[in-house]
């Protein structure tokens, strides 16, 4: 009798289907691979440093310039590095080693090289702060404050840094145990081992975790605010969650790309996928982002609370663009001054965006 | 792209996608769903192929992601309890009437599964896979197989009433 249920599924799909657009299917892969391959880097956006709060840098011109994005996102440009050159909202920034991945903090950068030496710059100060991995280079900074963290490869044993900005000084968390960099909030590096997410306190109160339960896997941390996979078990799926520990979590809808950026008030959610995904965190709700025809567009940082850069490009291997996009309007405005300096999709190269990991890796 | 064998992989897509097609469309009860499904789950096959080394990781890679893309869909666009029951174009078959109405029986109860039921039915019993094999494309234990294959055997035996024969599939002890 077993056969009676499995004859009668047989029978129910006994149908005639399309054959498979197999042009299709490898146009879109390859669409795929070289967009994951230049987007993703090694470590993903997870890392990506959220870009809020009072930028000082120095300008082509060669004057030190203060200025506060919050005061006028309207004005605001997308944020990106070529060469040894950031541009930032405040103009551009020869830091003098070529970039291959960097992250803000709150008053300047944290910038690895192709050697993978590590750099701090401050108000036209660039200084050698430590040594990581050339190759995948890892960076994480703190919007909030003058810090940033990577995995120093000259530590003893090789293990997880903290740079102090404001006291030039670098402090030794632990050991590396292969883990990933997910964020660095509050004096709080947050790093995924495995299925086990670990603390380490920078500064001030002892280390805690909660949420997410052990056990999840913690996508990303700002303000008191954690993102988290669920991963379910019994009868219950995985699922994305956001929340802090007071309030009763909100559920997002999983995406293929994993990786998640709040923004600087921790109210807005971007997770990295082909197309955009921002929720509001309080309810859950997508918000609509008005990306035109661009058939791929996704998040790669936060340059105010509501204001949102995309990396986005349309026609599988057509032109890399730098959007600007406000949030919750969902308006989207091309960024003028990268607008045909990133190459294709196909062959882009040269670039970094300030996500903490090379990318095209 | 030299690490992705073209022609691996359209010889794989060529001999496997009838039966992917067959199961995802007794997943999600429409035929331009389960092509689209299937299309999707190809593609992100062929992105995968260099790690996935030989044809039977391939099939349980696609298998893994057609289920965990239809529960998405599911989730995400709340087809559960929406979804027409049953469309059966271009039917082959041309059995007799009763075998009609028993296979518009079946797709009916399919659909009033909740989606983890529905594709753990489908996965154990018409992929023919095992309950670990199984646990592996829905990315759950298999301690969560062995309930919603219960639960699920369960509700289409209240659904089906004796439109199909379930007993030897339930758990000692019947109603599961």
């Amino acid at each position: 009798m077993t056969e009676k249920l499995k004859t009668l599924m047989d029978e129910s799909a006994d149908l005639q289907f399309a054959v498979p657009d197999l042009d299709a299917i490898v146009k879109a892969g390859d669409r795929s691979v070289r967009r994951r391959r230049l987007v993703a880097g090694a470590g993903g956006l997870a890392a990506a440093a959220v870009v809020a709060g009072v930028v000082i840098g120095v300008s082509a011109g060669g004057s030190d310039r203060v200025t506060d994005p919050a005061a006028g996102s309207d004005g605001a440009v997308a944020e990106w590095a070529s060469g040894a050159v950031l541009h930032t909202q405040a103009g551009t920034i020869d830091v003098g080693h070529p970039v291959r991945a960097y992250v803000r903090t709150s008053v300047g950068y944290l910038v690895a090289d192709d050697d993978g030496t590590v750099w701090s710059v401050v108000a036209g100060d660039v200084r050698k702060v430590g040594t990581t991995s050339a190759e995948h280079a890892h960076l994480v900074g703190d919007d909030d404050a003058p810090m940033g963290a990577w995995v120093d490869t000259t530590a003893d044993p090789v293990g997880y840094v903290a740079y102090d900005q404001a006291h030039r000084q670098n402090i030794y968390l632990g050991p590396d145990h292969d883990g990933k960099l997910v964020a660095l909030d509050a004096g709080q590096l947050y790093v995924q081992e495995g299925r086990e997410t670990k603390v380490y306190a920078v500064d001030g109160p002892d280390a805690r975790l909660d949420p997410p339960a052990p056990g999840d896997r913690l996508l990303t941390w700002e303000d008191g605010v954690a993102v988290w996979e669920d991963p379910g078990g019994g009868d219950e799926e995985s699922k994305y969650l956001v929340g802090r520990t007071e309030m009763e979590p909100v559920e997002i809808p999983q995406v293929q790309g994993e990786l998640a950026m709040l923004s600087p008030d921790a109210r807005w959610l971007t997770l990295d996928a082909d197309e955009p995904r921002v929720y509001d965190v309080q309810t859950g709700a997508e918000v609509t982002m008005d990306v035109g025809d661009r058939d791929f567009a996704t998040g790669y940082g936060w340059l105010d609370d509501d204001t949102l850069m995309m990396i986005a490009g349309k026609g599988g291997d057509g032109a890399v663009e730098l959007l600007v996009c406000q949030v919750p309007s969902g308006t989207c405005t091309p960024d003028p001054e990268s607008a045909g300096k990133l190459g294709t999709f196909a062959d882009a190269v040269g670039f970094a965006l300030p996500v903490g990991t090379p990318l095209g890796d | 792209m030299a690490t992705r064998d073209r022609a691996a992989f359209a010889e794989f897509v060529t001999a496997r996608s009838g039966a992917l097609h067959r199961a995802a469309y007794l997943m999600v009860g429409d035929v331009g769903l389960a092509q689209d499904l299937v299309q999707e789950a190809l593609t992100k096959t062929y992105v995968a192929w260099p790690r996935l080394r030989d044809t039977a990781n391939a099939e349980a890679y696609t298998r893994k992601v057609i289920t965990n893309t239809a529960l998405t869909w599911f989730r995400r666009k709340g087809w559960y309890g929406e979804q027409p029951a049953a469309e059966l174009p271009e039917d082959t078959d041309h059995g007799h009437a009763d075998h009609v109405a028993a296979r518009t029986s079946l797709m009916d109860a399919l659909a009033q599964l909740p989606p983890r039921q529905r594709a753990a039915i489908v996965l154990r019993f018409y992929d023919d896979l095992t309950e670990a094999q199984t646990a592996a494309a829905m990315d759950c234990a298999v301690g969560t197989v062995k309930s919603q294959v219960s639960a699920g055997l369960a509700k289409l035996r209240a659904l089906l009433g004796d439109a199909v024969d379930l007993a030897d599939l339930m758990p000692a002890g019947g109603a599961a």
